[in-house]
C-alpha cells in the first residue's frame, strides 16, 4: 500500500514538473523561431504620446536615487506631457532632500513625503499614495536603483493605442554583472525570464507579467482597481492578475531596456527571493480561483495564468520529489524506476533551475550574442538547491501567519549599495 | 526621423556600458535571424535525428560491453577481483568486496548513463540543430558530449564499486544515489553551455 502512494505521489510530482519543462521548452523554441514583431514606438505608425506620470517609490536609496533621477531628466519624451513623482517613503537617510533638490530644479518633478506614521510598509503603499499625486494618463514606475534607457517611455506607451492594454512591461537587464556570483546568476534569470520567457508568452498571447518595475498602466484602469493591494509583497504579480481577470491585457516590449543593481550577496538573495515567493504563494491563494473561472479569458490563457501563479510552489515539489523519490529508490528499488529517477533532476532544473530553464537561459544568452557568460549555466543548480529552502520557508511562514491571524507582512527591502554608477 | 535619432541616443548609450562591464550584452538586432530558413532547419533537425540513432543505436549495443570491460580492467588494476558474467543477456560484474561478500552489478542502460545521454541527445536535437553554425560541428559537438557523458558514467560507477568494496555491498546504492542523477545532468547542461558558447560565437561571426 505504501509503495503504492509513494508512486502516486512521484507520478504527480513528475507530471507537474514535466508540465513547466514542456512550457518553457514551447517558450525556448518561440523566443528562437519567431522573428520579434514587435513595434517600436508607435502601433499603425502613429505618433500616439499620452500624458506620463513616472512613480518612483524610494525608501532609504539615497546611494542610487540621485543617478536615476538625473537619469529622467535626460528622458526624451515630452516635458509637457511627463511628470514625475518621487515618493519618499519615511526615508532616514538624504533621499527626502535629493528629491526635493530636484523638485525645486525641474517643474515637473514633485516630492511626495511620507512620515513614519504611515512609511515603511511597503511598495504597494507607497505607490497608492503617488497614486492620489498621479494626473497622467499612464503610469510608470521605476525602482531607485534603476537607469532607464532615454526613449523608453516612448518605447512603453506606444502599446497603450490598442484599447485592450492595460499595461506593458519592458525588459530588465543587470547591470553590475560582473561585480558577484550572485549577480551574474541573477542577470541569467533576468536573461531567461525576459529574453525568453517573457518575449515568447507576449509572442503566443499568453500571459506576460507586470514586474513591478519597468512597467507601464493606464491611470484609470488601475484606480479602477483600487490601486495596489497593501497587504500583498508583490503587488506587481497582484496587479498582473487583477488587470487579466479586468479583461483587459497586458504586452511586453523587449526594446524597452531598464538597467538594474541586482543582489550582490546570497543573504540580500535569500531576503528578495524569500519576499518574493512568499508574496506569489499570497497571490496563488488569492488569484487562483478567480483566475480559473473567469470568462475574460482563453484556456491556454488561463493554463498558462495558474501555471504562473504556482510558480514558487515548484521547487518545494522539487525537494519533495527528491525526498519520495529516496525512499523509492531504497525502499523498493526497480530497474524501470532508475530511468524515471534519472529523468528527475532533468525536469527539476528544468523547470525551478531558477524559474526560467537553463535551456531557457541558454537560448536567451544566444539571442544576446552572450558567449562567456554560458559557462556559467551549470551554476545555476545552486540557486536552485537554494530556492528549495527558501519556497518551504516562505510557505511556511504565510501558513503560521494565517494560523496566527496575523496578516501584516514584514517588508524586506533590498539594499543598494549604489555600486552601479561606475557602469552610467 | 525622431526615431532614428532617438535609436541611435539608446544603442550609444548601451555601447558605452557594454564597453564599461565584462561580458556585457552586445547590441542586438530583432531583425537578424536567430535560426536556419525554415527548410535548412527541417532538415538539419532530420539529418541530426539519423546521426542520433545511429549513435544511440550503436552506443545501446555496444556500451554496456564497453563498461564491463572497462571497469573491469580498472578495478583490477586497483587490485579488486572482478569476475564478468553474460547473465540473461545482460554483462555483469560480480565484485569480491573486502568482506568476502560479493556484489553482483548488471550493467543495465539505466544504470549505464545512457538516460542522460538521451536527454543531451533530445536537448541538442530541437534546441541545437536549428541555430546558425556548421552541420558538422554540432555533429563534433554531439559526439563529444555522449563520449563525456559515457567516461562520466565510468568514473561514477567505478567510484561507487571501489567504495562498496571497502564498506559493503549497501554502500554502493548510496554512491550511486548521491552520485547519479545530479552529476548526470550536471555534465549535460555543462556540456550544452559549452556548445551554446560556440554556436554564439559562430553566429556572432
Amino acid at each position: 500500500m505504501l509503495v503504492l502512494i509513494l508512486y502516486f505521489i512521484f507520478g504527480f510530482l513528475v507530471a507537474v514538473m514535466s508540465m513547466y519543462l514542456m512550457r518553457h521548452y514551447v517558450f525556448s523554441f518561440t523566443a528562437l523561431s519567431k522573428r520579434s514583431d514587435q513595434p517600436l514606438y508607435s502601433l499603425h505608425g502613429l505618433s500616439f504620446k499620452p500624458t506620463v506620470s513616472v512613480l518612483i517609490p524610494a525608501r532609504n536609496e539615497e546611494a542610487v536615487v540621485g543617478t536615476l533621477l538625473h537619469r529622467i531628466t535626460e528622458l526624451t519624451y515630452p516635458k509637457d506631457k511627463l511628470e514625475v513623482i518621487l515618493i519618499n517613503d519615511a526615508s532616514t537617510d538624504n533621499t527626502g532632500r535629493i528629491a526635493d533638490e530636484f523638485a525645486k530644479t525641474y517643474d515637473y518633478f514633485k516630492a511626495v513625503h511620507r512620515g513614519t506614521d504611515i512609511g515603511g510598509r511597503g511598495k504597494a503603499s507607497a505607490l497608492n499614495d503617488g497614486l492620489k499625486h498621479a494626473t497622467g494618463d499612464v503610469l510608470t514606475f521605476f525602482d531607485a536603483d534603476y537607469y532607464p534607457q532615454v526613449d523608453i517611455v516612448e518605447k512603453l506607451t506606444s502599446y497603450f493605442v490598442d484599447p485592450e492594454v492595460g499595461a506593458v512591461q519592458g525588459r530588465i537587464t543587470v547591470l553590475n554583472e560582473p561585480t558577484t556570483l550572485v549577480s551574474r546568476l541573477v542577470a541569467l534569470e533576468r536573461i531567461g525570464g525576459y529574453r525568453v520567457d517573457q518575449l515568447a508568452r507576449d509572442s503566443l498571447g499568453l500571459i506576460p507579467q507586470c514586474g513591478g518595475t519597468v512597467c507601464a498602466v493606464r491611470r484609470d484602469l488601475i484606480e479602477y482597481l483600487g490601486g495596489w493591494d497593501h497587504e500583498m509583497l508583490t503587488e506587481d504579480t497582484d496587479l498582473t492578475f487583477q488587470i487579466y481577470e479586468a479583461g483587459y491585457k497586458i504586452r511586453y516590449a523587449n526594446e524597452a531596456e531598464c538597467y538594474e543593481e541586482a543582489v550582490e550577496n546570497w543573504r540580500s538573495y535569500w531576503r528578495q527571493r524569500h519576499r518574493w515567493a512568499k508574496g506569489h504563494m499570497q497571490c496563488f491563494f488569492k488569484h487562483f480561483l478567480a483566475f480559473a473561472r473567469s470568462k475574460n479569458l482563453r484556456l491556454r490563457e488561463k493554463v498558462d495564468g495558474l501555471l504562473v501563479l504556482g510558480i514558487y510552489f515548484v521547487p518545494i515539489l522539487v525537494g519533495l520529489s527528491w525526498l519520495v523519490g529516496a525512499l523509492i529508490f531504497f525502499l523498493y528499488p526497480v530497474n524501470w524506476f532508475y530511468s524515471v529517477w534519472i529523468l528527475l533532476p532533468v525536469f527539476t532544473y528544468s523547470s525551478a533551475g531558477n524559474f526560467a530553464s537553463f535551456f531557457e537561459v541558454g537560448t536567451g544568452v544566444y539571442l544576446d550574442g552572450r558567449i562567456r557568460v554560458s559557462w556559467i549555466i551549470p551554476v545555476l543548480l545552486l540557486s536552485l538547491i537554494l530556492n528549495v529552502f527558501i519556497c518551504s520557508k516562505a510557505l511556511f511562514d504565510l501558513m503560521l501567519s494565517n494560523v496566527t491571524g496575523k496578516k501584516v507582512h514584514n517588508w524586506a527591502k533590498t539594499v543598494h549599495s549604489g555600486g552601479n554608477s561606475k557602469y552610467c | 526621423m525622431l526615431i532614428s535619432i532617438q535609436t541611435s541616443k539608446s544603442n550609444a548609450f548601451f555601447k558605452l556600458c557594454a564597453g564599461k562591464m565584462l561580458g556585457a550584452p552586445r547590441a542586438r538586432s530583432s531583425s537578424a535571424r536567430e535560426l536556419l530558413s525554415k527548410n535548412e532547419s527541417r532538415v538539419y533537425v532530420l539529418a541530426g535525428l539519423t546521426v542520433l540513432a545511429v549513435s544511440y543505436s550503436i552506443l545501446w549495443l555496444s556500451f554496456p560491453f564497453f563498461l564491463m570491460e572497462a571497469m573491469g580492467r580498472l578495478l583490477s588494476a586497483a587490485q579488486v577481483s572482478v569476475t564478468k558474467t553474460l547473465g540473461s543477456g545482460v554483462p555483469s560484474l560480480v565484485v569480491r568486496l573486502i568482506d568476502g561478500r560479493y556484489l553482483n552489478l548488471p550493467l543495465t542502460w539505466q544504470r549505464c548513463g545512457l538516460v542522460s545521454v538521451t536527454v543531451f541527445g533530445l536537448l541538442f536535437l530541437f534546441l541545437m540543430y536549428p541555430l546558425h553554425g556548421s552541420f558538422w560541428l554540432k555533429v563534433a559537438w554531439l559526439e563529444l558530449g555522449f563520449l563525456m557523458g559515457l567516461g562520466w558514467s565510468l568514473i561514477r560507477l567505478s567510484l561507487a564499486t571501489l567504495i562498496s568494496y571497502y564498506l559493503g555491498a549497501g554502500a554502493f546504492a548510496v554512491v550511486e544515489f548521491l552520485t547519479g542523477p545530479l552529476t548526470d545532468i550536471f555534465w549535460v547542461v555543462a556540456a550544452w553551455s559549452l556548445v551554446l558558447s560556440t554556436l554564439t560565437s559562430r553566429k556572432n561571426g
